[in-house]
């Protein structure tokens, strides 16, 4: 599928016109943006609409490489942004006349956004939960189309929410690939449960039983082993084709990253550079068996495969970054988890986390978490941060659930390129974790 | 500085008007940005032409916001909803344009030479030390902001970022700093910058829990600015800083002086209006530790004064209450030299290794930093994984010195100044923040 009435053959004859040489890559990036806003409870105006549309062209080199990006796209534009990226305009010049993407043509819609504070409000009553609360709600749209002198990509589209909440104790933010009512029930859960740990007292420092429901799990799971072997993060250290056989966790640990199976409304068939995605086993029983690689990365080591290139924006280069994590499921019930760690801490979500590519360290932080009794999940504990290495940290998993779930990690925010995060995922256990206050 | 406006923004804010809209806005921002980046052996170029207008639009009752990119300023327009909207009356800003506006921005070749002379400075300041990457991002920018109640402003923009980040053994620190134009950057400085914080954190130690006259660098300083400036707004903001008052009034030492000031000349974000197009102008917050007013933005002005403050980064972004050029006034007399010389124990820090937090109504603060003990006047051994805490109200008012050399640095969505100070009644402990 392509943008209607807009004409990728033709871009790629003109690109193929660059003459690119072995080992040179070079490719068009097209997007359309649309992000609708609904806030309650704020001041200013209730329904907010951004959207944009623009490309990107670039001439990528061993040693060099041009980007030109421009917002709008008309025949004027393609032709400069050609012009300064083939450096010597070639004799004959390609024909951009006409090509253009579709307008916004009709007003934004969003009844979805505007039924959903409603639905919400239901469901934190059904949960007894009275709190103020401000609330923006985003449905973000994204669609792109990248065409290679050789290699037109299908255009690809994404559809999601999200939701930033400010409420006495703090701020919470998720995505939601719907706004159905499970999606605000689970929304109503988090916040009740961030709410009433708003005057908990941190956890005492020291070393840890920690169970991690799987939205915990996938945030913990996309800092220390995705960003690990992301093959930029590795280059910053040697070859990053030297961590593929590395034993980097605990055996129980089999986890991919698989575009094509995130939630349906974004899930992706080819990634930001037009290449088709691929499920790739990043750990296997523990060990690395695949870093994530976009062109350049595959180009340089030889030993990596692309399809994992992301960019924030047509104004931003691409850079590999994983886009929906997948644990496979473990052989302990979920019941288990906790009944067989008492004395721990059991933490539902961290709310942010980051990872030192360099030192190899990270720090994750939780809002609240619940003390694990002989009965369960006990008393609540205010803010707690996880701190250490990744591969002790990635040690310590001593047991995996055997349910999965899937949603949104977050949203990731590498080098200033904000992309949303997915994963389906299952609850961990890790034994000896060191947990601070934060 | 005012122009006259295009004719589709006049045609916009018409046409919204016979819909019933009384109050129509109409931002328009167009920039250009060159950038170039070393990372490893490689050099990549970019150059990002951006354009896009916002429009806000509504009655007393109800608003929307649409915004768009591109320069044809039209869109289908979505019904108002959510909250009424108001715009200010217009006011003519005094202001004179900066000098460099027109400067043209890097080319290639001198980006290139400019990222490679900061490798070859780390290379000699410290041995073993790599520059990973360095980015160089010289932008230009026009702004349009228009109203039915008659505003009509249009000014340019001119910034130059240089980001560079450096490891030795496991060790790694960036580097921010920003000009309006390259050539007024300083790479020596900034690879000087690089290898002090890399060879603190390779021999660096931390230090018992200790309370001594510290000297705070910069960055320090701008990380501490930045964490108070969400109290330095509004109403709200203003009663918070107020109950950390002395019966006299008092919040800080009468070495501080706070101030921002949206149109200083030498300002990074120099404006003359700000992003409601009010005009900008010099706010003293906290004069000589006496805390005189916050910023108000036209809404919610108080005794005839508002501030100019109304940030606005970007055609995406509706416009925000803050600082822009948020600064400790230096005092022109006293060198950091000076300063050092007359410490007789305590430390010199001078970056921060995590952000600052501040927390007005538990009176805290706490920043993690690295730098120096210092013994004699003189640095004695270099000193990280430590931070600086305690009061909120020990922090302003044991503001005992303020250096000369004030620096801005590129903090959220405004910059920051602050020059060296030097503190006393703060503690220093082992252990992050």
């Amino acid at each position: 599928m392509d943008f209607p009435g807009f004409d990728p053959a033709r871009i790629a004859r003109a690109l193929a016109l660059l003459d690119p040489g072995q080992g040179d890559q070079v490719d068009a990036y097209f997007e359309r943006l649309e992000e609708v806003e609904v806030q309650t409870g704020g001041p200013g105006p209730g329904l907010r609409c951004r959207r944009e549309s623009g490309f990107a062209v670039r001439l990528e080199k061993p040693d060099q490489a041009w980007r030109v990006s421009a917002d709008g796209v008309d025949a004027d534009q393609l032709r400069a942004a050609y012009r300064r990226v083939a450096r010597v305009m070639p004799p004959t010049p390609p024909v951009f006349d006409g090509i253009a993407l579709p307008d916004w043509s009709t007003a934004p819609e969003a009844s979805e956004l505007l039924q959903f504070p409603d639905r919400l409000l239901v469901a934190l009553r059904e949960r007894r939960a009275a709190l103020p609360l401000r609330l923006k709600l985003r449905r973000h749209l994204r669609q792109v189309q990248v065409i290679g002198p050789r290699l037109i990509a299908s255009a690809e589209e994404e559809v999601f929410y999200s939701v930033a909440a400010e409420l006495p104790g703090g701020r919470y933010g998720t995505l939601l690939a719907d706004l159905d009512v499970a999606a605000a029930g689970a929304l109503a859960r988090a916040l009740a449960e961030q709410f009433r740990a708003r005057d908990a007292p941190p956890p005492e420092p020291g070393p840890r039983v920690l169970v991690l429901a799987p939205a915990a799990a996938a945030v913990l799971l996309h800092e220390v082993v995705a960003h690990t072997l992301e093959a930029d993060n590795l280059a910053l250290t040697g070859n990053p084709a030297s961590a593929i056989g590395v034993e980097l966790g605990s055996p129980l640990l089999s986890l991919l990253d698989d575009p094509g199976n995130a939630p349906a409304r974004v899930r992706r068939q080819a990634d930001d550079e037009g290449v088709p995605v691929r499920r790739r086993w990043l750990l296997r029983a523990g060990r690395v068996e695949e870093p994530l690689a976009d062109r350049f990365w595959a180009e340089r080591t030889g030993a990596l495969q692309p399809g994992a290139a992301r960019r924030g924006s047509r104004h931003q280069a691409p850079s590999p970054r994983s886009s929906h994590l997948e644990l496979l499921p473990g052989a302990t019930p979920a019941a288990d988890l906790i009944s067989q760690a008492h004395g721990g801490l059991f933490v539902e979500e961290f709310a942010r986390g980051r990872l030192d590519p360099l030192a190899g360290t990270f720090a994750v932080e939780a809002s609240c978490a619940r003390r694990i009794g002989t009965g369960g999940l006990g008393e609540r504990v205010g803010r707690l941060r996880l701190r250490g290495r990744v591969a002790d940290l990635l040690a310590a998993v001593t047991a995996v659930g055997d349910e999965g779930r899937s949603g949104g990690a977050g949203w990731c925010a590498k080098e200033g390129q904000r992309l949303p995060v997915w994963a389906t995922a299952c609850g961990l256990r890790l034994e000896g974790v060191e947990v601070e206050p934060a | 500085m005012i122009r006259s406006l295009p004719e589709d923004v006049l045609e916009v804010i018409e046409d919204l008007r016979s819909r019933g809209l009384e109050y129509v806005e109409v931002f328009y921002k167009k920039g250009r940005t060159r950038s170039t980046a070393t990372v490893a052996d490689r050099h990549l170029g970019g150059h990002a032409q951006e354009e896009g207008w916002a429009v806000r639009a509504g009655t007393e009752r109800a608003s929307f916001f649409t915004a768009e990119s591109g320069h044809a300023c039209r869109a289908a327009w979505p019904e108002p909803d959510g909250q009424g909207l108001a715009l200010p009356a217009p006011e003519a800003p005094q202001w004179t344009p900066p000098p460099d506006l027109d400067a043209p921005l890097a080319s290639d070749t001198e980006a290139v030479g400019l990222l490679a002379s900061i490798e070859r400075a780390l290379g000699a300041e410290l041995p073993g030390a790599r520059l990973l990457r360095a980015q160089l991002e010289d932008g230009s920018a026009e702004i349009t902001i228009a109203s039915s109640r008659g505003v009509a402003a249009s000014y340019r923009a001119r910034l130059c970022s240089l980001r560079a980040w450096a490891r030795l053994g496991e060790h790694r620190v960036e580097v921010q700093v920003a000009e309006r134009e390259p050539r007024r950057l300083d790479v020596s400085a900034v690879a000087r910058r690089l290898a002090d914080r890399l060879a603190i954190l390779d021999r660096g130690a931390p230090v018992d829990r200790d309370r001594a006259e510290v000297l705070i660098g910069s960055d320090i300083g701008a990380a501490l600015l930045e964490a108070l400036a969400p109290f330095l707004i509004g109403a709200h903001g203003l009663r918070i800083l107020r109950a950390l008052a002395d019966p006299q009034g008092r919040i800080a030492s009468e070495q501080l002086t706070l101030v921002d000031d949206g149109g200083r000349r030498d300002g990074l974000l120099s404006a003359p209006v700000d992003g409601e197009g009010v005009p900008t102008r010099k706010v003293t917050l906290i004069e000589r530790g006496e805390l005189v007013q916050s910023l108000r933005p036209w809404w919610e002005r108080l005794d005839g004064r508002v501030s100019g403050c109304s940030r606005r980064v970007g055609w995406r972004d509706l416009p925000d209450p803050g600082p822009s050029h948020l600064f400790v006034q230096p005092d022109p007399r006293q060198s950091v030299a000076g300063l050092l010389g007359d410490l007789a124990r305590g430390y010199y820090f001078l970056d921060i290794e995590g952000p600052a937090t501040i927390d007005p109504e538990g009176d805290r603060f706490a920043v993690p930093v690295l730098g120096f003990a210092v013994v004699g006047g003189r640095p004695s051994a270099p000193v990280k994984g430590v931070r600086l805490h305690g009061s909120l109200r020990s922090l302003l008012r044991g503001v005992a010195g303020v250096g000369r050399d004030l620096r801005f640095v590129p903090r959220g969505r405004g910059v920051v100044g602050a020059p060296t100070m030097l503190l006393s009644g703060v503690e220093v402990s082992a252990g992050p923040s």
